[in-house]
């Protein structure tokens, strides 16, 4: 047993290498035995990866201190759920669950794909192969979670050695979300492998058409949603955890993060050009490959120590495995790109400035700056460093100055863009389309400014945050009116109809909606307040409308930790709301204090305190109190976007119809008899958009 | 002159009176300096602004000056470095020292890392004009690429069916809305 998984993940490595060559000779040979040989490889690698996953939990949950890696990330009080979590706790496991993440999804992939695309698929087969092989020479020969501890005997023999307990997993990460959080990251990251694959496939093998686009459309969906949930859940977790009272601090890693999820954004955006129009697509191209190549360059900040951030691994020598390999996959793109390059000319040009396609242009060029700019910012210090010989750093106004104007332009153009009909709009249309979004937009502004908002930032993300969900409104309204005047429905459920009927493109705007949500949420910071105050028991302190009385200060004992809690009474308007019990937990095992925040949270504001310890001079116990307006909207905004996105992924009703030649002609009649415009626009927009 | 001397030493006593209550200001003020260091708190906002310019320079942290909370630690506020900075920013505001002046004395001190962002000045400039530069290079270039396009656009046929401008005028009155007009 103690060699299965170190034994499994060096036969996963010669799979992955094996599918690599019999592909690249089946392409050649044009032999299908042998591609499909090569895909068969390609599946083994996600059961042998499995098997390694399976061996490394069962040591962690059967506490075998003489693997290196349980040894330095667990112990025995350790609760079940974070050993299965402390699998990702550091730099070896987490590498291999990448590795078994991205073999699940080219598993899938093969798999789903296994009677389709027979001229495509052996190209895509072996770029993920490529990708997985990379991965899996890191878990074999430069960061194996398998080492084991080793002694020399008296003899002076070199003998496995185990500790009688572990040190015990870090306890930052000692928290529910850490065990969701990098696996939902990480299937972000290795998501993006797929549409990288069948983009570079469509392209060395010349795949005609838009074919590649399609097939990836969902993966690429699942692997942006996945994306955005981790850095969210990563965001509240530093808001939960942490204790500094805020979520983002834009700090390498998290921006890390951020980077591959703005360009994947990017384009889901500007493949409907290439979709509905045959355009831009070079640009798609180039936007999957760096969408691909920033999620390695994410993982290289992690990972190498190049930059000092503090969700970092440990500084070592593995960066330069990813540099070699950025500069490797940078290089076949480009030659790829270069050989090919009249396979991705235009069908079409832009007819109009005014239009759907140049609002997809724009919205494409300001997230490309907003993730330029976040990048800048993340490699500016190695830069000025290797440059200058100083050391700089870039703190949060350096993001913040920058990337607020690109953000609220970019929100702008969240409610403009669905306005504009394809090819060109008149302005008629842009008068009649805009009038009352945008008037409830400056009538929302107004109404704060005489309530005495003051914040021009803010302000500015209420009125376009009221303008885009205005538009939002109207687009639902006015199609729901059309059907529910053709089919005598109420508006309700002709909306759900209407969404059904197009779910990409409703979808859509539920994930804008949920956007829309998130950026009031994050407009609330300028009036964020907070007090920190040493408080004996029966002291209080006012924050807010909130005071806060201190009654109790007590102590529990668990196995993994001791903790000191405060009992807080919170009142408000002289009567009791709740009580809150913020506490620090002192970890047995590695012997780090670690704070556990209460949050009252409520759709106006978060009462955050932390119990910030006894005070080193005096000895008092000291309350730090923040009052944190709107902070809910953001979470809330955040599930709104998975919702929208998994009704985006959603087939249209329509379509479910098609398949049945019974209800074919009976869609076919009533389109004929009643509507016949409707139907002719509905089936050039098929497509949906 | 009783008179006078009972003034006297009424006068002593309230002098004493006063320097006793100066002396127990002072104390109380004191005891709160010497007991609560750990609730350091800066006294003007501009002192708070600074600090935030300000990197905690104890090298556990990201944090500003004024940020400081070191999770993990003993204790969650700001560590002895950062306290020791945001005093020093405190005095020099008291002394009426130019934020300027106060921020190169921190970059004299621990070197150009100390500011929480880099000053515009020499390669630095680079950090601030490139996000700008870069983008409307960008936005020119679009602006260009589309200029090119529509001209060829005008010459070329538009694709797609064509749907008479009887069942346009229809769709738009009953969605409200333009069909490539």
């Amino acid at each position: 047993m103690d060699i299965l998984g170190s034994f499994s993940l060096l036969l996963a490595f010669l799979a992955a290498v094996y599918a690599i060559g019999a592909g690249i000779a089946g392409i050649v040979t044009r032999k299908t035995l042998l591609t499909k040989s090569a895909r068969n490889a390609g599946m083994a690698v996600f059961v042998l990866v499995t098997l390694a996953v399976a061996c490394l939990e069962y040591y962690f949950f059967t506490d075998n201190f003489s693997m290196a890696y349980v040894a330095a990330h667990s112990n025995r009080a350790l609760p079940f759920y974070y050993k299965f979590a402390a699998l990702w706790a550091g730099q070896e496991g987490s590498l291999l669950l990448w590795t078994w993440l991205l073999s699940t999804y080219a598993f899938f992939a093969l798999f789903v794909n296994r009677n389709k695309h027979p001229e495509l698929m052996p190209y895509v087969g072996v770029v993920l192969a490529g990708v997985q092989t990379f991965f899996l020479t890191l878990n074999n020969f430069v960061a194996s979670p398998f080492a084991v501890l080793a002694g020399a005997d008296p003899s002076g023999v070199m003998r496995v050695s185990a500790l009688a307990d572990g040190h015990g997993l870090n306890p930052l990460l000692q928290y529910p979300e850490m065990v969701i959080h990098p696996p939902m990251l990480y299937l972000g990251y290795t998501g993006f492998t797929v549409p990288f694959a069948f983009a570079l496939g469509a392209l060395l093998g010349r795949y005609p058409g838009e074919k590649w686009i399609h097939i990836t459309r969902r993966w690429t969906m699942i692997a942006w949603c996945f994306q955005g949930i981790g850095v969210l859940l990563g965001a509240h977790w530093a808001y939960a955890v942490l204790g500094w009272g805020g979520y983002w601090a834009w700090d390498p890693v998290e921006n890390a993060a951020l980077l591959p999820w703005i360009t994947g954004t990017a384009f889901l955006h500007s493949v409907m050009m290439q979709e509905k129009r045959g355009m831009m697509k070079v640009w798609n191209i180039w936007l999957v490959f760096t969408t691909f190549m920033l999620c390695i360059l994410g993982t290289m900040l992690t990972r190498s120590g190049i930059v000092s951030s503090v969700h970092a691994f440990a500084q070592s020598s593995i960066g330069n495995w990813f540099v070699g390999f950025l500069l490797l996959v940078f290089i076949v793109c480009f030659v790829s790109y270069w050989k090919n390059r009249d396979y991705l000319r235009g069908d079409n040009q832009l007819d109009s400035l005014v239009s759907r396609e140049s609002s997809f242009l724009f919205n494409n060029l300001i997230l490309l700056a907003a993730c330029f700019a976040v990048l800048w910012g993340t490699l500016f210090p190695v830069l000025s460093e290797a440059v200058t010989g100083n050391k700089i750093s870039m703190g949060p106004p350096f993001y913040n100055k920058v990337n607020i104007p690109i953000a609220l332009f970019l929100l702008l153009l969240t409610g403009v863009g669905p306005l504009l009909a394809w090819r060109k709009t008149s302005f008629d249309a842009l008068k009649r389309n805009f009038a009352w979004p945008l008037g409830g937009g400056v009538l929302a502004g107004v109404v704060a400014v005489v309530l005495g908002f003051r914040y021009v930032y803010s302000l500015v993300c209420l009125i376009l945050g009221v303008f885009v969900t205005l538009t939002i409104l109207s687009e639902f309204i006015r199609g729901a009116r059309v059907i529910a005047a053709r089919d005598g429905s109420n508006l309700i459920s002709a909306v759900g109809e209407l969404t059904m009927r197009n779910t990409r493109r409703y979808g859509g705007y539920v994930v804008h909606f949920g956007m829309v949500l998130i950026f009031i949420g994050i407009a609330g910071v300028p009036f964020n307040k907070d007090i920190q105050k040493e408080m004996a028991i029966g002291q209080t302190l006012n924050i807010g409308p909130y005071s806060i009385l201190c009654q109790n200060f007590d102590r529990v004992v668990t196995a993994n930790y001791d903790s000191e809690r405060a009992t807080l009474e919170v009142f408000r308007n002289g009567k009791s709301e709740m009580m809150l019990y913020p506490e620090r937990r002192f970890f047995l095992a590695s012997q780090v204090t670690e704070t556990m925040v209460a949050v009252q949270s409520s759709p106006l504001r978060d009462l955050y305190i932390v119990y910030a310890g006894r005070s080193p001079e005096n000895g008092q116990p000291v309350i730090h109190a923040y009052l944190n307006p709107l902070v809910k909207w953001i979470w809330f905004g955040g599930i709104v976007v998975v919702l929208g996105t998994g009704l985006a992924m959603l087939p249209n009703r329509r379509a479910a119809l098609v398949l049945r030649p019974v209800n074919e002609q009976a869609w076919g009649d009533r389109v004929a008899a009643s509507a016949s415009p409707i139907g002719a626009i509905a089936r050039r927009g098929d497509t949906g958009d | 002159m009783i008179n006078g001397h009972l003034r006297g030493v009424r006068f002593h006593r309230t002098r004493a009176k006063s320097l006793l209550l100066a002396f127990a200001m002072l104390a109380f003020v004191l005891q709160g300096a010497l007991l609560s260091p750990s609730l350091y708190a800066q006294q003007t906002e501009r002192g708070k602004e600074l600090g935030q310019r300000v990197k905690c320079m104890c090298g556990g942290c990201n944090d500003s000056a004024t940020g400081c909370n070191h999770t993990g630690g003993s204790f969650s506020g700001p560590c002895d470095t950062a306290k020791g900075m945001q005093k020093e920013i405190d005095e020099r505001v008291a002394r009426n020292e130019s934020d300027d002046l106060t921020l190169q004395a921190f970059v004299q001190e621990y070197g150009p890392t100390a500011l929480i962002v880099p000053p515009a000045r020499g390669f630095n400039i680079a950090a601030w004009v490139t996000p700008v530069v870069v983008p409307l290079v960008a936005f020119v270039l679009v602006w260009v690429v589309v200029r090119r396009w529509r001209q060829k656009a005008t010459l070329a046929t538009a694709s797609g069916p064509q749907i008479p401008a009887e069942f346009l005028a229809r769709a738009k009155r009953e969605t409200g809305r333009d069909y490539d007009e």
